[in-house]
């Protein structure tokens, strides 16, 4: 039967060409919409090197130092990464980190184009999965004597060197000189925790790092965990409460507390930050009703067309019917022939989504990020996309094939019935 | 003639009926977004109050102690202010250079925000509030880097008292502050101190970026000792040193003009570390708004070509069925344009209906106050424009859409089309 649905919905094509590119292309933009939507969301949730443990991840980085008298939100001290997170047990790594935008110099020419610089130990090589095309990263030794290494990225030795085989070489930021002992593949602004262009220990610096404001607790570090699984998200939240209570009975005046923080990735890619959780049941009105807008209104045009197409084969109706056929049958009939048009669309309007992405990615994604398949291709992007291409079959179709299966037999016969 | 479209309109109703609900819901979202494009527009036309173009900020840092050339607390003979004014004038020598000035948080789309209160200094401006204004702190040659003008359009650095501490207020803070009266040369007090501060000059009134209004805010123009207090309060190396260039120049060429200038751009432990044009920094203050605006235009075009395709779709169909209504029409004697006119003024009609529902809705929001009315009030001559472009759009995709079933029905031959009859 269903190979019968798909022959006459060919012919049906045929038979008007028009009206069934109208179909086709108000479904594909449709969905090529809906799936920038999913697409935009799912590069910053979804894992892809060197963020490809993010579904195993926590972040702080709204760290609040109070007194009575005073609020001050930031973020933290060396101190406070010490005592609150290295110290925790459950998680399999903890790392802080900060950057910066500085210019790299080479030794004997002071150069201005800014880099960003992430400062941060050597924890981070384990939570990201940097592919080194030279050398490697900077030690726990260079790490705790704060030995200027560095780990630079292939486009920046290519800026100062012309060539990615730099290791052993030297260059300088704010006039101290680092020995670079790494170089790493470019990493895109979409895995915008790992992004830089350089990243040295932070124990270098000395300057950025002291400070004496609100007991100590305030600084510039944040904080990315990795846990062994994601059921030990609990257990890492009471071990960071256990944690911090002990630290604050050692202060005098002042209290660190991190708010809502640590938050899941979930929590990042529904638009939170350190100092405001994003609420989901916001997050899933507000993207829900772009989504439900973007399906509602083909909906609208393709069950006209629907409703206008069904209504001129009422006769073919009439017969199927007098040769007994059910109103069930009637229903799948026309939603199968339904599907040929909406699906075609769906798969154009798939990859018009990438195209859309990549085209307007300096607004949909902020900063125009590098894409690459890793971050695009995911299981999960095609069965929502199939998803979508389903509801939008099933809300055009559903109504002109419910009314044309109620039609009486000799109604349908008919042939001026309008 | 109308009466007859209403009764084939309500013939129809079956298939209208879709056509109708979509061009109900596509109106309401499409005047709500043409409505916020409407003052993101006017607002951006209007004037900034200053003019960036070759405009650049180079920022400062202090020298790691661990670094070469690091001068020591004991060793020094100058103090920051000393030196920061030292950089500027090595800066000023240039001869690409037209003017350079420094500023604390406060040059043209820094995101700088700081708020002071001010009052009269008795006399005839008694009746003016103390209330706070925006504060921008500026050296004098600010008006000339960024071609700040009074409101009668003279220069400003020629208008301030050599060497003494001094404000300039914006126009809408003098409308504000003294009521209507000149602001020009009156005295004023800062709230927490005990001498009074000359107004110098009232600039035109000045924007914070292209999509917001003014806000009423004074300059403190820091010459002298208080120069010395702002460094003192927020370091050297927190100076927004800002030069107008004598030509346009890319980020390379800039970056080649500081290398020019070698160790020039070091003095003592403040050093010149990277720069960024003034239009760069617009960029990004303005990209959230342009953002929202491409966001805005997109689902505009997506519902509109929505529109288009419903249109084509249902009226292309509805002519198959129609032949022979249309066979009878040309057999009267209708002409092809006749045909099509007739076609037009249906779908015209179906969108003219959405009208009043729409005017509810309109009126609604506007009293309900969910449309915006902070940069631009609510009223008739926001609203009916709008309400009418967005309807005159409308109009246009349908004629549009309308185009290509009537001109097939139209080429329907007569005989052909009544046998349907």
């Amino acid at each position: 039967m269903l190979k019968i649905y798909i022959k006459q919905a060919f012919q049906l094509c045929k038979e008007n060409p028009l009206v069934s590119t109208i179909s086709i292309i108000g479904s594909a933009i449709s969905i090529a919409m809906i799936m920038v939507v999913v697409l935009v969301f799912q590069i910053r949730y979804a894992n892809f090197p060197p963020e490809d443990k993010r579904d195993r991840m926590m972040y702080v980085s709204g760290t609040v130092a109070a007194s009575q008298n005073e609020t001050n939100r930031g973020n933290m001290s060396v101190e406070v990464v010490k005592e609150c997170f290295y110290a925790l047990q459950t998680p399999e790594a903890v790392s802080a980190s900060y950057k910066m935008l500085r210019p790299i110099s080479l030794p004997g020419k002071r150069l201005y184009k800014e880099y960003v610089i992430s400062l941060t130990d050597p924890a981070f090589w384990k939570i990201f999965s940097f592919r080194f095309v030279e050398g490697k990263p900077f030690t726990e030794a260079d790490f705790q004597s704060g030995i200027r290494t560095a780990v630079v990225s292939e486009e920046l030795a290519r800026d100062l060197f012309g060539t990615t085989a730099v290791v052993g070489k030297t260059i300088i930021s704010d006039f101290l000189t680092f020995t670079i002992c790494g170089v790493v593949r470019d990493v895109s602004l979409a895995a915008s925790d790992a992004y830089a262009d350089m990243w040295i220990p932070y124990t270098t610096d000395e300057s950025g790092l002291q400070t004496s404001k609100h007991e100590g607790i305030s600084g510039v570090l944040s904080v990315k965990i990795l846990a062994h699984k994601q059921k030990d998200f609990n257990a890492i939240r009471e071990e960071l409460t256990k944690k911090t209570a002990q630290y604050n009975e050692t202060k005098k005046n002042y209290t660190v507390n991190f708010l809502q923080n640590p938050i899941t990735r979930l929590d990042v890619a529904m638009g939170s930050h350190g100092f405001k959780k994003a609420n989901a049941k916001d997050f899933l009105l507000s993207t829900g009703g772009i989504l439900l807008f973007l399906i509602l209104i083909p909906a609208f045009n393709l069950t006209g067309v629907a409703q206008s197409s069904v209504q001129q084969r009422h006769a073919e109706v009439g017969v199927r019917k007098a040769f007994g056929a059910t109103g069930g049958k009637i229903i799948h009939q026309v939603i199968y022939e339904n599907l040929i048009t909406t699906l075609t669309g769906g798969v154009i309007g798939f990859f018009l989504s990438f195209l859309l992405l990549y085209l307007f990615r300096s607004f949909l994604l902020d900063s125009s990020p590098a894409l690459n398949t890793s971050m695009l291709f995911k299981p999960f992007t095609f069965v929502v996309a199939l998803l979508f291409v389903l509801l939008l079959n099933l809300l055009s179709a559903i109504i002109p094939a419910v009314r044309i299966s109620r039609l009486s037999t000799v109604d349908a016969l008919r042939d001026d019935t309008v | 003639m109308f009466k007859q479209i209403i009764k084939i309109i309500w013939k129809q109703r079956r298939s209208n009926g879709w056509i109708f609900m979509e061009l109900l819901m596509v109106a309401a979202v499409l005047w709500y977004v043409a409505d916020m494009l409407w003052i993101d527009t006017r607002v951006y036309n209007q004037p900034l109050g200053y003019d960036i173009e070759n405009c650049w900020r180079l920022k400062l840092y202090d020298l790691n102690s661990n670094a070469p050339g690091f001068v020591n607390e004991e060793d020094r003979t100058t103090t920051e202010t000393e030196d920061l004014i030292a950089l500027m004038e090595n800066i000023r020598r240039e001869t690409e250079v037209e003017n350079v000035c420094a500023a604390f948080y406060s040059h043209p789309y820094s995101w700088g925000n700081s708020w002071n209160s001010l009052e009269p200094v008795e006399g005839d401006t008694a009746t003016a509030r103390t209330r706070s204004y925006q504060t921008r702190r500026v050296t004098p040659e600010f008006f000339d880097v960024f071609r700040v003008k009074d409101k009668h359009g003279n220069a400003i650095t020629p208008q301030l008292p050599p060497g003494e501490h001094c404000y300039v207020i914006s126009e809408d803070m003098e409308e504000q502050f003294f009521e209507g009266k000149e602001g020009k040369g009156q005295r004023v007090r800062n709230n927490n101190q005990s001498n009074s501060i000359l107004v110098a000059a009232v600039s035109t009134p000045i924007r914070a970026s292209d999509y917001e209004i003014s806000d009423p805010c004074f300059f403190d123009v820091m010459v002298g000792s208080q120069l010395e207090t702002m460094v003192n309060s927020f370091n050297a190396s927190s100076a927004e040193v800002c030069l107008r260039m004598k030509r346009a120049m890319t980020l390379e060429e800039m970056y080649l003009f500081l290398e020019s200038m070698g160790e020039r751009l070091t003095v003592n432990n403040i050093y010149v570390y990277g720069a960024y044009s003034i239009a760069h920094q617009r960029k990004e203050v303005i990209s959230y708004y342009q953002n929202e605006s491409r966001t805005k235009i997109a689902l505009m075009g997506f519902m509109l070509v929505n529109v288009f395709f419903g249109i084509i779709g249902t009226f292309w169909l509805r002519t198959q069925h129609r032949r022979g209504e249309i066979g009878l029409r040309i057999a009267m004697g209708s002409t092809t344009s006749g045909i099509s006119r007739f076609m037009n003024l249906e779908s015209l009609s179906l969108l003219l209906l959405t009208l009043p529902f729409i005017l509810l809705f309109v009126g609604n929001m506007a009293f309900l106050d969910i449309i915006e009315s902070g940069r631009i009030p609510i009223g008739w001559e926001r609203i009916l424009p709008v309400v009418f472009a967005t309807y005159l759009l409308l109009a246009i995709i349908i004629w549009l859409g309308i185009r290509i079933p009537a001109r097939k029905a139209a080429s329907l031959p007569p005989a052909e089309a009544l046998r349907h009859e």
